[in-house]
């Protein structure tokens, strides 16, 4: 009956552990740093693609996620997995996009942070079309969940968080999780069949 | 009685039932057909999302990521030896305004010193947040002019609900690099004066009737009640852009908080 998502990979094992790793990149050693990040970012990546839906974006949330992991690296206490913070950090990130794009859908189109040039950035007909050309039928079909009814989804079937996980970091009981992932999974089905899909 | 069925259907679906209530659900399936058409359904749906291709993160944002480190470290290690060097600089100024402390006393003068702000070394690990800015970064390592314009300088939130989301290790991260930059101003001689803002607030508003006050509860000015300030700082900086890039440090904005900055001119009453 359990099904794992093959979307992100697993939480990886072997070789040297993260808290290890954390240890010596707190210390300096870049390479321990890179190895947390070979080990950790297409995961990330994955997660927060399919919650943004669009891979520049995402892209963006994922290095803004490991670098503030390096730049918390001798303040960091783990309690619970490097994989956990790093979801927290990323998510929270997803969060300050989607209000981005809801609140204020236009931003200075110049990384000068002098020039404040109001630029629409809402992706135009042929814009959003290329965005989902690049997408499968099920991601789009994740697209058309409300934000936060995606997080439930994505979290659970694409990044695997237990119940107790998405109920801690929601700040509810596991029952309502349940209820939450039932609301999303029916909003995904029925999105699947509008999208016409098996 | 329709939810209990849709949870169970989907601790059912997730395999979270107890033993006992999955045979019980099991026996269910067999006999409710519509039952069993839903679990089909929503079974389908999860075999989907499990099926999502992976999405691998492009080789140039994993070697960005890395170069990025590598440029903090290097940056970070050029500036720690400029930076014991304040350390000193403040532990002496420190040192002596103590000892003009005791020896004012001493002497029976008064008391002026004992708002002095008795900074300690700055820290020796990075100032959050320092690495990416070079201006805040040398700002933050030389003294300030004493004639050098002051800045009010207002923490509005961050929403309660982010907080509430966060690790535990994330609030000690907030709270840390929060007060090392205060205390990275104060050896500068660029904090004039912080504090908290309190939580209940009254306003002052036009009244309905002409020449009438109202009492009013400000948060409703704000688009949110989350963003009346929480947190004020005073400090010196040479200009409005030095002073913001030296907010910028700050991780308030990162956890969804905003900061708004003015410039004080002084005036006569």
């Amino acid at each position: 009956m359990k099904l794992v998502s093959a979307a992100t990979s697993p939480e990886p094992t072997g070789g040297e552990g993260d808290p290890h790793l954390l240890g010596r990149a707190a210390a300096g050693d870049s390479r321990a740093f890179e190895l947390l990040v070979e080990r950790h970012a297409d995961r990330v990546f994955g997660l927060t693609l399919r919650l943004v839906g669009d891979r520049q974006l995402a892209e963006e949330v994922t290095q803004d996620t490991f670098l503030r992991l390096s730049r918390s690296l001798e303040t960091l206490r783990v309690e619970r997995t490097i994989a956990g913070w790093l979801r927290t950090v990323a998510v929270n990130l997803c969060r300050d996009a989607w209000r981005r794009q809801h609140a204020r859908p236009w931003q200075s189109s110049s990384d000068d942070p002098d020039q404040f040039e109001i630029t629409d950035r809402t992706p135009n007909p042929e814009q959003r079309a290329q965005i989902r050309e690049a997408l499968g039928v099920a991601e789009e079909a994740l697209l058309m969940l409300p934000d936060e009814q995606r997080l439930v989804v994505v979290l659970r079937y694409v990044w695997g968080c237990s119940y107790a996980e998405i109920a801690e970091d929601q700040h509810c009981s596991e029952g309502t999780v349940a209820s939450r992932l039932h609301r999303g999974l029916r909003a995904f089905a029925e999105a699947m069949e509008t999208k016409g899909a098996d | 009685m329709a939810e209990e069925h849709d949870i169970d259907l989907q601790r059912y679906l997730d395999d979270m039932l107890p033993d006992n209530e999955r045979v019980r659900f099991e026996r269910r399936l067999e006999r409710e057909p519509r039952l069993r058409a839903d679990f089909d359904r929503l079974h389908a749906a999860t075999a989907k999302l499990a099926a999502l291709e992976p999405r691998p993160l492009s080789s140039a944002v994993t070697e960005r990521i890395v170069a990025a480190r590598a440029a903090n470290t290097r940056r970070q290690s050029a500036g720690g030896a400029e930076r014991r060097r304040v350390a000193a600089v403040a532990a002496a100024v420190v040192l002596a305004a103590t000892a003009g402390f005791f020896a004012g006393r001493l002497s029976g003068g008064t008391d002026t010193n004992a708002e002095t702000s008795l900074a300690g070394p700055l820290p020796s690990g990075l100032i959050s947040g320092l690495a990416r800015d070079p201006v805040a970064d040398a700002a933050l390592r030389t003294t300030a002019d004493a004639d050098a314009p002051s800045f009010l300088l207002l923490l509005h939130g961050p929403p309660a609900e982010r907080l509430e989301g966060l690790p535990e290790d994330m609030h000690s991260w907030r709270e840390t690099a929060t007060s090392e930059w205060a205390r990275a101003l104060e050896a500068t001689g660029r904090l004039v004066a912080s504090g908290g803002v309190t939580e209940g607030a009254t306003g002052l508003e036009e009244g309905e009737t002409d020449g009438n006050v109202d009492l009013a509860d400000p948060s409703r000015w704000y688009a949110e009640p989350w963003m009346l300030p929480t947190q004020f700082f005073v400090l010196r900086a040479k200009d409005l852009e030095e002073a913001s890039r030296l907010a910028a440090v700050l991780p308030h904005t990162s956890l969804g908080g905003r900061i708004s900055l003015r410039q004080l001119t002084p005036s006569t009453p």
